[in-house]
């Protein structure tokens, strides 16, 4: 299993990937801070992009309601935390 | 069953769809009192402002049942596209109080729904189809958002078209959704029509491919009320079981891309049914396809016809007494036969990001007043990064030199500009790609030279 601060810079690199970011660094984006909305400002498009890129690299489905996606999706360690819960067995 | 009828009418039928759970229309009907008995404390009218109120919500049924409340009180709704605080700040401005399931504001003329309780019953009389219903907002032509205002006979009159069109193959199933209810096509479609007619329709917006799967598993029998954002992403999801057959997909906010309902066709066995319509004018048309090509054919109460300078115009009950004149659309159009006609694009500079239509010169405006932009230009980003599979709006800006002089400095500028931007629009419509130059081409009339631009910043 790979460890939480590999994992970290892999969501990070994931996401500017995933979603064409342009002017954003692995760096500047920070564990804790909220993705959406004021934070990097990303939204349900986004969320959907990154849902499926992240089914397809770690093969962990989202399969809640929108409300607990909102949870998961809230940070990169809150991604994190799901992906490792997901892919402990 | 006509709107200015359902609470009259009554009934404990089954309506809404929620967790799993089948909720009867008494529900609806007490929720509504609570949110009436509400607006049963509020000053009647305060001076100057007309007897509106401002109403945004996610949830569908907490949506409608402010509706149906508003107007028994002999009220409208001003359906506002989102919450974003200058939004809200504005449309107070302008009704007299603001309704709301995620206020982030209080007050005394602002209801929050999540704390409304069930209240007795007022006695639900048949509404006037002449009183106003709902306005809504669009970016008009000029750049400044227009006022779009729909009394319920207008409702009332679409509802009827879509019933006769599509209810015999819509039938008993329930209706699901990607799009929320507070465009006047998710209004219509994943909402009023389905009450209207008795369909449950379910409570959850499906915008992640794995619940949508979980919601057709455990509800085969379902019409899905799409657009093309969602539609052309779940088709990437890798994991559709077989034989997922929703009995029906709409699709409607922007154009779909054919590649996009030739997947749906082989994924699912039927094309998503695309509906061409605006807030102006509400459903216009929905499109046919042959063995080799496509087009629009109008809905049967819907009159459509080029003016003079080729652009498409409709009539249709939906928006207009017999004796108004055509509304024009702004779309340039070859008909081809009895309604039936081709789109060839926009004449303005109206686009549609992800099913966003946003008016670039109102955008533009909105940037130049920031201080530090000489001149920016909004272009789409398939114009210049055809090979995103995102559409964005690129901006392309002529700063004062020292904002941009390092990157540190660049990068903050962006960040400003963006939040600067975010007190008027959703994430999904702000600029995704910034290029600032020295000096921004222009064409002979003193405008924008936006092919030299395109060609400059194609990658």
């Amino acid at each position: 299993m790979t460890n939480s601060l590999e994992l970290t810079q892999e969501i990070k690199e994931l996401i500017i990937q995933a979603l064409e970011l342009e002017d954003v660094t692995p760096e500047e984006i920070e564990n804790d801070a909220p993705l959406f909305g004021d934070g990097l400002g990303l939204d349900s498009i986004d969320a959907l992009e990154l849902g499926v890129a992240i089914q397809k690299k770690y093969k962990v489905e989202f399969q809640s309601g929108a409300e607990e996606n909102q949870v998961h999706f809230a940070s990169v360690t809150s991604l994190a935390n799901y992906i490792s819960e997901k892919t402990k067995s | 069953m006509p709107l200015t009828e359902l609470m009259y009418m009554g009934g404990d039928h089954p309506f809404l769809l929620d967790q799993g759970q089948v909720v009867p229309f008494t529900r609806f009907a007490e929720k509504a009192a609570g949110i009436y008995a509400w607006l049963e404390t509020q000053p009647s009218q305060i001076a100057g402002l007309p007897n509106v109120y401002s109403l945004f919500a996610k949830d569908p049924f907490l949506l409608g049942a402010s509706l149906l409340a508003l107007w028994h009180f002999g009220a409208s709704a001003i359906l506002l596209p989102n919450d974003q605080p200058e939004t809200v700040t504005q449309s107070l401005g302008v009704s007299v109080g603001f309704i709301s399931d995620n206020s982030a504001t209080k007050g005394s003329n602002i209801l929050d729904l999540k704390q409304v309780k069930a209240a007795p019953q007022p006695v639900w009389g048949k509404l006037d189809p002449e009183q106003n219903a709902v306005s809504l907002f669009t970016s008009g032509s000029s750049g400044e958002p227009k006022e779009i205002k729909k009394k319920l006979k207008h409702i009332n009159e679409e509802i009827k078209a879509l019933e006769t069109r599509f209810g015999p193959e819509l039938h008993d199933s329930v209706v699901t959704s990607s799009v929320y209810a507070v465009h006047l096509y998710g209004l219509l479609f994943r909402l009023l029509w389905p009450l209207a007619a008795h369909r449950v329709f379910e409570r959850e917006t499906q915008l992640m491919p794995e619940s949508f799967v979980a919601s057709c598993k455990a509800t085969p029998n379902q019409c899905f009320i799409s657009g093309p954002a969602i539609l052309k992403r779940f088709c990437d999801f890798p994991h559709f079981p077989s034989g997922l057959k929703p009995n029906l997909v709409f699709s409607s906010g922007g154009p779909l891309a054919p590649k996009t309902s030739d997947q749906w066709l082989d994924l699912f066995g039927k094309r998503p049914i695309e509906i061409l319509g605006s807030t102006e004018t509400g459903g216009i048309a929905e499109k046919h396809f042959t063995a080799s090509t496509s087009f629009w054919q109008a809905f049967a109460t819907v009159k459509i016809d080029q003016n003079k300078e080729k652009q498409l115009q409709v009539h249709s009950p939906f928006f207009a007494e017999p004796r108004d004149p055509f509304f024009i659309m702004g779309d340039a159009v070859e008909i081809i036969g009895d309604g039936q006609f081709q789109l060839k694009g926009r004449v303005d500079r109206t686009v549609k990001i992800e099913e966003k239509r946003i008016n670039l010169v109102e955008m533009e405006q909105k940037l130049a007043a920031f201080s530090g932009i000489k001149q920016v230009v909004l272009l789409e980003s398939t114009r210049i990064f055809p090979l995103k599979k995102r559409q964005s709006i690129v901006a392309v800006a002529q700063v004062n030199p020292e904002l941009v002089a390092t990157d540190e400095l660049r990068r903050r500028l962006i960040s400003e500009l963006k939040a600067h931007l975010r007190a008027w629009y959703l994430p999904q419509v702000i600029p995704r790609y910034w290029r600032f130059l020295d000096v921004l081409p222009l064409g002979p009339a003193g405008k924008p030279d936006y092919v030299t631009i395109c060609k400059n910043l194609a990658e």
